[in-house]
């Protein structure tokens, strides 16, 4: 095979391979913005004749406006909080070495553990606090999620800060405390950016949590979504409209974070 | 006691997150066993009867906990399979055009799409574009003479449908990370082989596999993981139907705590899910901690 045609071959599937993962969100977005009718045609509308963002509005009024809402409250705390604790525990075990490899490692295997062990306890538990359908009670569990792996990444990123530069702090008098505020904190500042913009990733696609603790007044976007099947059947439109929303705020995120996205998505594992 | 007070600092600064992932974690694990001793229906809390391991012999002798079993054995195995294959392929592509350079900027950002969109809605969008009648699938494949398929409405093509959707939603992760692996190779051992004639398989066979392996095995344990605790795109594109075609096991668990309410049981389940996942995740714990020696 000559040479020209070897390279022809590889830049077409590299293109097929990028259409593949690129046509199922391209046609969630087309499909938010075709009118009703053109959704259901046939042969399908590859590129719709015209477009509208009457769904938008739409899905807005319907309950896709207050689950953003909720969705937007309920993720800024769970990575405030997470981000927040990640940061002081990591440090601790980072630089104090509490529990050697094991406790950190422990508390990573939170997140890797199947939601459904601790679902009908933690149900149980906010049904006794009186909880359920409370912000509260959703930002506790996605916790569960969250917080493990903020510890874990910022662990990681710590142990990569040089170790001299808190040393000769301590020397010159510092606190340990004012070593961890004043030093290492600014040093980790990228790592703290991307472990917030992960915590929030997660939090934000989280389904099955806010599922079973919601019931309507602290609804998320992907319940919503979820619940966009009635006895009519999906309304395509407005579910894909309210995917997209669902689905910008994240994709701007992974674009911000697109270095780091393989140590993150990896557990740091990976750099 | 010395160390509690040489350790002050450290001890603080994890002491709250400690404390919350107890609350969280620990205790309802800690319940989760509890209950799985119990014959405990979620409507009559106050009466549950001790019955020791029965629910865990009722699980090992119902024939849907061995159907969701071998369910999610394939998904997994399947899952796994393909997207490291694509995975593979495409960071090997990847590699030899770019080798991550200029052009990355194009085509990275494209790819990386599919991870970040939530699971609920990767199981509409499948179900869109799994429509028998309008669905674009159908339709391209009608272009080839194929189909039309019911996709997630048939029994023989349900499990597939969800493969599908996983494999379109991970196997950019699959292969970013074994990019970034390959990228960690030193290029002089490519250029040595270039030398030597070897052919592209023989520089898979021989460079790559063999210097990727602790990337290798860190992708799929955490593909691993993800496919045991996979539910949300079951909830939407199938609900582990027709039939059981596509219950998997985290399904399955979750069907019998908020749907029939059997609370004890799904708890013995996810136990049990629980076993298989610290089987894995310490195999996980070997990989991490290699490294850090």
């Amino acid at each position: 095979m000559s040479k020209s045609l070897t390279s022809v071959l590889k830049y077409l599937i590299i293109f097929i391979a990028v259409l593949f993962f690129v046509f199922p969100i391209y046609w969630m977005f087309i499909t938010s913005m075709k009118p009703q009718l053109e959704v259901m045609y046939y042969p399908p509308l590859f590129v719709p004749p015209e477009f509208t963002i009457k769904y938008y509005i739409e899905a807005y009024y319907w309950l896709g406006g207050k689950a953003f809402k909720n969705s937007l409250i309920i993720t800024s705390c769970t990575t405030v909080i997470a981000t927040f604790l990640g940061c002081m525990a990591g440090y601790s075990f980072a630089r104090y070495k509490i529990g050697g490899f094991h406790l950190p490692f422990w508390v990573l295997s939170i997140r890797m553990m199947p939601p459904v062990a601790a679902l009908v306890p933690l149900f149980m538990l906010m049904h006794k606090l009186k909880l359920i359908d409370t912000h509260l009670a959703i930002i506790i569990t996605h916790l569960l999620v969250t917080l493990p792996f903020a510890i874990w990444m910022m662990r990681g990123f710590f142990i990569d800060l040089p170790l001299e530069i808190e040393e000769a702090a301590r020397v010159d008098g510092c606190s340990k405390w004012q070593v961890f505020i004043k030093i290492a904190l600014p040093l980790a500042a990228p790592g703290i950016a991307v472990t917030a913009l992960f915590c929030f990733i997660f939090s934000w696609n989280e389904f099955i949590f806010s599922l079973v603790l919601s019931r309507k007044d602290a609804i998320t976007l992907p319940v919503v979504i979820a619940g966009t099947r009635t006895q009519f059947g999906i309304h395509w439109p407005i579910m894909t409209a309210m995917s997209a929303m669902a689905c910008l705020p994240v994709f701007f995120l992974a674009l911000v974070a697109q270095k780091y996205l393989v140590r993150g998505m990896t557990l740091g594992a990976v750099k | 006691m010395n160390w509690i007070k040489k350790n002050k600092f450290g001890l603080a600064l994890l002491a709250p997150s400690i404390i919350i992932l107890f609350i969280v974690s620990i205790f309802p694990m800690i319940y989760t066993v509890y209950i799985s001793f119990f014959d405990f229906f979620l409507p009559r809390p106050n009466q549950k009867y001790f019955i020791g391991f029965e629910n865990y012999i009722e699980i090992l002798q119902d024939e849907m906990f061995w159907v969701a079993m071998k369910n999610t054995a394939i998904f997994m195995v399947s899952t796994i399979g393909l997207q490291f294959i694509f995975g593979l392929g495409l960071a090997i592509l990847f590699y030899n055009e770019f080798r991550g350079n200029s052009v990355k900027a194009l085509y990275l950002p494209l790819i990386l799409l599919p991870m970040m969109v939530a699971p609920v809605v990767v199981g509409y969008i499948f179900r869109l574009l799994y429509l028998t009648e309008w669905g674009p699938l159908n339709y391209l494949l009608d272009f080839i003479g194929l189909g039309p398929y019911s996709w997630t409405a048939s029994s023989s093509t349900a499990l597939f449908s969800l493969v599908l959707a996983d494999v379109w939603q991970w196997t950019p992760f699959v292969t970013l990370v074994l990019l970034t692996g390959i990228l960690s190779i030193s290029t002089e051992l490519f250029e040595a082989a270039d030398l030597d004639g070897a052919s592209l398989w023989q520089k898979v066979r021989y460079i790559i596999l063999p210097l990727i392996t602790r990337v290798i095995a860190v992708v799929v344990l955490i593909r691993m993981l993800d496919s045991l605790r996979e539910l949300d795109k079951v909830y939407i594109l199938t609900q582990g139907g027709p039939g059981t075609s596509t219950t998997l096991v985290t399904f399955w668990s979750y069907l019998n705590g908020f749907k029939y309410f059997k609370v004890g049981y799904a708890a013995a389940m996810s136990i049990i899910l629980l076993i298989i996942t610290i089987a894995i995740a310490s195999r996980m714990a070997k990989v991490l901690d290699k490294e850090e020696d």
